[in-house]
């Protein structure tokens, strides 16, 4: 019958409407940055270069990584001990800057998500290790040495 | 406590007419603020219900108009009786013509 | 300082033209009216009633405020309009604007004037509603913790300089269609260093420029059907786009719908706004959290309400309401127009809502002089620093009318 057709087209444009509407009003956040170490600083001048500049290039006062995240041989994960011996300063770079320290948190998150908790390669696990290295030069130079000298211990993707 | 004209004390067509000035003119604000706008002249009350026809959803037809301009005619007289008693001055005999309006 | 005083006496002395009286235009009419509310808000947990922007600010106490209005009917096409108030904020220029009606159909409007969006801007007037505060999504300023929420969807009145062409058209007897459009200058927040919400003391009060010359632009769509001959509805849909910092980047767009069932003085009243907006990003310290990679430049301020307005007596009516905002996204841990003053961080969460409902009073002692009187019940979703998400205030309040 026609009619219904009409009504189901008139519903499935209406649900993807809200579909589209809803996207376009729903935001994503971080984790808090309070759980990250990272304590509320007052706000910055604007800089020369405007708004919207990419975030974690080296902003807040610098962290102090916690023992487990310098650079120790024998830290006792496979990983770890790869990424301490072959990429320690794209490692303490990390740890240092408050961004990146919260999107490793992200990541650890995302990985513990997926199927195999991120240890085989996965497509979940590739989404996790790709929104890392969207928030930043420093996140992307880890994953960049991460891949290069420890891709089989950290399972890069 | 009387706040309005009472339309028990009116003929049957004034209080129909008073009812609907009182439904239609309390939409968007208080029924004080026509009765209280000191306007007298029929002429301004046609030009002034316009214009608040022409305000968003106002819902006064044309068709309401002819009857709330009506009331504020017989209104408009009644309030000018009393200011020229306040004044001393004699009041004309009351006009029971309708005001123009037109539909 | 100098511009603005001079901007004072030009408007000063525009009111006055107006006013006066000008034998040669004997068909001029004009009319003069005016509103005065004093209201006490009382809060049963005595939160700080701060001034300052800041992490749960409140008022309590009283605030008054008054109004007063000329209209000047110059001809059967052209009037003018101004309205003075006074509150919180000072003296404000609620409208000074011109209105040329080519037919009823076509109207133009400039000056200055709050342009047409949602179905409570008509009412936001204390002389023509029922509480002594306004529906959240058009809270400004009365809402507890304002400070967290920087106010509401689109606190009402919202005046600001431009034009709008707008009409209406009766079709029949039966239904009243009513149309707007419009550019004026928009909301603005140039005195933060990283801009997050609009300033609203900013864009309300003189200085009106704003470092940002693109124009807001908006319209409106209502249709009015009358179901009987006591009864008739509104539905409307509202929306407005524009940017709100200095380098116009940073967007903002509020989309809304109403409706309005009035049968006899019986009146059901809905609403729903929701306001998008973008933030500047290049500070992420500033925020409570990361900002994620997609979509993370924005928030959503969800706001709605339902009231119904019932007269018991000719002189008593009550009114029942309840009311809402929710807000999803990141939240700033500086206040809008703090500057650089130390942050504290914001008791809001990413997802963070309050629900008010209200009963009110308002007796009529006089034809123009009511008493009003309310009790609001608030639920927050998150606690504030004493630990409390749940808020009991009152209003009572007095306003009159010329």
């Amino acid at each position: 019958m026609r009619r219904p057709q009409v009504a189901r087209s008139l519903e499935l444009a209406l649900a993807l409407l809200c579909v589209a509407g809803c996207a376009a009003i729903d935001p994503e956040v971080g984790p808090s940055q309070e759980s990250c170490g990272i304590s509320p600083t007052p706000a910055s001048p604007a800089s020369n270069a405007g708004y919207g500049a990419t975030p974690s290039s080296g902003y807040g006062a610098p962290l102090q990584p916690s023992p487990s995240q310098r650079c120790t041989p024998d830290a006792g994960d496979p990983c770890d001990d790869c990424e301490s011996r072959y990429c320690c300063m794209t490692r303490l770079a990390c740890y240092t800057d408050p961004v990146c320290t919260c999107a490793d948190q992200a990541m650890d998150t995302c990985l513990a998500a997926t199927d195999e908790g991120g240890a085989v390669p996965s497509s979940q696990a590739a989404r996790c290790w790709s929104a890392f290295s969207a928030f930043g030069t420093v996140e992307q130079a880890r994953v960049a040495c991460e891949r290069t000298w420890c891709a089989v211990a950290c399972t890069v993707q | 406590m009387a706040v309005e004209p009472q339309p028990d004390a009116l003929s049957s067509e004034a209080a129909a007419d008073y009812t609907l000035f009182s439904w239609r003119c309390s939409k968007c604000h208080s029924i004080s603020r026509p009765l209280n706008s000191g306007i007298d002249s029929d002429e301004y009350w046609r030009l002034y219900v316009a214009k608040m026809r022409r305000q968003p959803g106002s819902g006064i037809s044309a068709e309401d108009s002819v009857a709330i301009l009506r009331f504020l005619h017989r209104y408009s007289i009644e309030q000018r009786r009393k200011k020229e008693l306040r004044l001393g001055v004699s009041p004309p005999e009351p006009d029971a013509s309708s005001p123009t309006g037109t539909p | 300082m100098r511009v603005r005083v001079l901007l004072w006496v030009v408007l000063a002395s525009a009111v006055a033209a107006l006013l006066s009286r000008r034998a040669a235009n004997a068909d001029e009419e004009r009319t003069f009216a005016g509103s005065a509310q004093l209201d006490y808000h009382l809060v049963a947990s005595e939160p700080a009633a701060v001034a300052a922007p800041g992490p749960g600010t409140t008022f309590e106490g009283f605030t008054l405020e008054t109004a007063v209005k000329t209209a000047v009917d110059i001809s059967e096409h052209l009037s003018a309009n101004v309205k003075v108030c006074f509150g919180c904020h000072g003296f404000e220029l609620d409208m000074a604007y011109f209105d040329f009606r080519v037919v009823d159909e076509l109207n133009l409007r400039f000056g200055r004037f709050s342009p047409s969006f949602g179905a409570f801007n008509l009412r936001h007037d204390p002389a023509n509603h029922m509480t002594s505060d306004k529906p959240l999504p058009y809270d400004m300023g009365r809402m507890l913790r304002k400070g967290d929420w920087n106010n509401g969807v689109l606190p009402s009145p919202f005046p600001t300089n431009g034009v709008e062409v707008n009409g209406t058209h009766w079709i029949g007897n039966v239904a009243q269609l009513d149309y707007a459009a419009y550019a004026v200058m928009g909301f603005k927040n140039d005195t933060d260093p990283n801009p997050t919400d609009f300033n609203f003391q900013e864009s309300h009060l003189p200085y009106y420029l704003t470092s940002d010359p693109r124009p807001e632009s908006g319209s409106r769509l209502a249709l009015t059907v009358k179901t009987g001959g006591a009864a008739d509805m509104t539905l409307g849909a509202s929306g407005l786009f524009g940017t709100y910092d200095p380098e116009n980047r940073l967007t903002y767009a509020i989309v809304g719908g109403d409706y309005t069932l009035r049968i006899q003085h019986t009146a059901l009243r809905m609403e729903y706004l929701v306001r998008r907006q973008e933030f500047d990003t290049s500070n992420p310290d500033i925020f409570k959290y990361a900002i994620a990679p997609a979509g993370g430049d924005f928030f959503a301020k969800h706001g709605a309400y339902v009231e119904v307005e019932q007269p018991f007596t000719e002189a008593l009516d009550v009114l029942g309401r309840i009311d809402g905002m929710y807000r999803v996204g990141n939240v700033s841990n500086v206040p809008v127009g703090s500057g650089n003053e130390t942050p504290e961080l914001s008791p809001m969460t990413y997802r963070s809502s309050v629900v008010r409902e209200t009963l009110a009073l308002a007796y009529s002692f006089e034809r123009n002089f009511r008493l009003k009187g309310s009790v609001e019940l608030w639920e927050f979703s998150y606690a504030d620093a004493d630990g409390r998400e749940t808020e009991l205030s009152f209003h009572l309040g007095a306003v009159g009318s010329f």
